[in-house]
């Protein structure tokens, strides 16, 4: 039997956090919901992901520490200026944890793992593919070998385009 | 998060202040809940965890779907399957939490790092090992040459803790009795008081 992993999602109740949220919550993991003071958007997500999967483990926490703290793989799905304060807040529980940071737009700032020293911070920057009306692709970015690997397994499940790997690493960081 | 941690260390070692932050970069502070798996049986054990706050227990599963508890780890204790942590086999226990639990835990590569970097978490970890074979020994000898009520005894005396806060059925299985058997020697225990 497998290891059941919990994962935080940090930003669960916007567009984004919802779809990640719902993407990965057939598989056998953990969810944990967060998104600040948005308790009824989040209820709902978990009622609607329950209408589809009966079986899913979702808990919805008002903190992001403490979401972080449970959690093996932190989600980050907020604004990239929220993302300073954000990594402040979970500094001290995510230690050593896969932070995986979703986002539309490049940070060449890379905040998150500039404060999350000793965490592996993976950077996700989506784009539309505009081939495919419903299709997103993902761009990662990285150093560590095993958070990159549970990054691609996520982006997986999301049913995302993923193009660029290991290859750009080095440039990017 | 890391108050009972370093309160541990330091009966064994002295660390400072800066010893204390390099150490704690290395470990992962996770919070467990109730009946939730730490390792299961056939993946790979890749922390070696300590508790700060609440209770694990380690125990394998016999074909008959029998729980035989291996170690119980509170406030203080380690816990991992060793022999899975060092080798990267399989694991052939089962870990989980029967209360809330906060933990720390290292990986095998973290580990190796932080004893080469803070050389007193290397002394620490030989005094803890030291005690563990011990305590391994005489579990041992409880194991091969007590009666039920001689083994419980013997709990009773070196660790008091664990009948306090353990379920009596798992104490048996602990002790490798039947919780008929325990309760039993509990009565007469407690008649000839």
């Amino acid at each position: 039997m497998a290891y059941k992993k919990t994962i935080a999602i940090i930003g669960a109740a916007a567009t984004l956090g919802s779809i990640i949220a719902k993407g990965i919550a057939h598989t056998n993991n953990r969810l944990l919901l967060m998104d600040d003071g948005c308790i009824d958007q989040l209820t709902n997500l978990k009622n609607e992901i329950l209408q589809l999967n009966n079986d899913a483990e979702i808990e919805l926490l008002h903190c992001c520490k403490d979401a972080s703290w449970e959690a093996d793989t932190i989600i980050v799905a907020i604004d990239i200026d929220k993302h300073t304060l954000t990594a402040n807040i979970i500094k001290e529980v995510a230690t050593c944890k896969t932070i995986i940071s979703f986002t539309w737009k490049e940070n060449p700032e890379n905040d998150l793992q500039k404060i999350l020293v000793h965490s592996k911070v993976i950077n996700v920057v989506l784009s539309k593919n505009l081939s495919t009306a419903d299709n997103i692709n993902a761009a990662v970015f990285g150093k560590d070998m095993e958070a990159m690997q549970t990054t691609l397994e996520i982006i997986k499940m999301l049913g995302f385009s993923c193009h660029h790997t290991n290859d750009l690493l080095q440039i990017k960081n | 998060m890391f108050n009972l941690f370093f309160t541990h260390l330091h009966e064994k070692v002295l660390l400072s202040t800066t010893e204390q932050e390099q150490v704690k970069n290395y470990f992962i502070p996770k919070k467990l809940r109730k009946k939730q798996y730490l390792l299961q049986e056939g993946d790979i054990c890749k922390y070696m965890v300590f508790v700060e706050k609440g209770l694990l227990r380690s125990y394998n599963v016999d074909e008959k779907g029998l729980e035989h508890m291996i170690q119980f780890a509170w406030e203080g204790w380690w816990i991992a399957d060793t022999y899975s942590f060092l080798s990267g086999e399989n694991a052939v226990y089962n870990i989980d939490a029967i209360e809330d639990a906060e933990l720390l835990m290292i990986s095998l590569q973290n580990f190796e790092e932080m004893v080469l970097n803070v050389p007193k978490m290397e002394r620490y970890f030989r005094i803890l090992f030291q005690n563990n074979i011990v305590s391994k020994e005489r579990r041992l000898i409880s194991s091969n040459t007590y009666s039920a009520e001689e083994k419980y005894l013997e709990l009773a005396e070196t660790q008091p803790q664990l009948i306090q806060r353990i379920p009596q059925n798992l104490v048996a299985s602990y002790l490798g009795i039947t919780p008929e058997t325990l309760s039993r020697i509990r009565k007469n225990i407690a008649i000839k008081k």
